[in-house]
């Protein structure tokens, strides 16, 4: 008799777990009793702190800039520059660059789509 | 009513000097650290050895836990590289490394099963002797996706490889598990299921 795969998940999601001996945890913590304390790496600060911090910077940002504005001189005129870049341009959008870029285009396209498929698949496994 | 702990909460106690708090952590994970263990070790002395050598592994460097993942995925990636450190230690065959003398073991023992089948009708002893006949890695993968609730990607973490090998490894490993348990079970297996 062949064994589908709705029972086989249900067989494998309601194997037992082992158990072990009574004295496990009483043994582990012995042990952990002769160990040094561990210390978090992560120095804790304040958020309170982070965001005082953070205020002070946004405050000096933005009085700098209100500064600046306040003391700039709009009577000057920009010199005028000129990019022609026309020729650049059209040397580069030939037709086979054009469907180069889409065809690059299409394949990310796809991939994108591939892993979003896998993603959903593998949720439903 | 006291909201119970969470995994997070347990930790935070321990790094701030409290290390009772770990044995609700150890009480946790116990029964799932162990359950590894004895997959990878194959007998109960071992993988006790091995699980209390996680837990210790964990305490020591729980101040490194970032905690951009579950506790558990951290823990079970301790328990691995503990597991597969002591499997070359102690040169325990497995399947990877033996595939053929397993293969012999694994004639022997369908036999006997087959005999003893009168007598010991657990569907979880044939699930087990399934199980026995996976590579260290597959069998971690079918552990965890199936009762550690871990996700493909977590497993991944786990085992330090590319979800996808996770999950063709995972399909390859049903397959073959479902193979062996039509073996073993044969005509009893629907009997089984829905006593």
């Amino acid at each position: 008799m062949e064994l589908n795969d709705e029972e086989l998940t249900r067989l494998l999601k309601d194997m037992e777990l082992e158990e072990p001996s009574m004295s496990f945890t009483r043994n582990v913590m012995e042990q952990i009793k002769l160990e040094k304390a561990p210390i978090s790496l992560k120095t804790r600060v304040d958020n309170r702190i982070i965001y005082g911090i953070s205020a002070i910077f946004a405050t000096f940002i933005v009085g700098v800039f209100i500064y600046a504005i306040v003391n700039t001189s709009f009577t000057h005129q920009l010199p005028e520059v000129k990019i022609d870049l026309s020729g650049a341009v059209n040397k580069a959008l030939t037709p086979g660059f054009l469907v180069a870029f889409l065809f690059i285009d299409v394949i990310i396209a796809l991939i994108y789509f591939d892993s979003i498929l896998r993603r959903k698949r593998a949720r439903t496994l | 009513m006291q909201r119970q702990q969470t995994d997070q909460d347990l930790i935070t106690e321990v790094l701030m000097g409290n290390a009772a708090s770990y044995s609700e952590l150890v009480k946790r994970h116990q029964r799932f650290v162990f359950t590894l263990a004895v997959r990878f070790a194959k007998n109960r002395e071992d993988a006790e050895e091995i699980a209390q050598d996680c837990f210790i592994k964990a305490y020591r460097a729980l101040g490194t836990f970032k905690q951009t993942s579950k506790f558990s995925t951290w823990l079970y990636t301790i328990t691995y590289t503990t597991a597969m450190s002591f499997l070359r230690k102690k040169r325990i065959e497995t399947q990877s490394i033996h595939g053929e003398e397993n293969e012999l073991q694994l004639e022997g023992h369908k036999s006997d099963l087959s005999g003893n089948l009168a007598e010991s009708r657990s569907t979880n002893k044939y699930l087990d002797e399934a199980i026995a006949t996976l590579q260290p890695d597959d069998v971690m993968i079918v552990t965890l996706f199936y009762k550690g609730e871990q996700s493909l990607e977590e497993i991944a973490q786990v085992l330090n490889m590319p979800a996808n090998t996770v999950k063709i490894r995972l399909h390859r490993a049903r397959a073959k598990l479902k193979e062996r348990l039509e073996f073993l079970l044969k005509d009893e297996v629907k009997e089984l299921l829905w006593n």
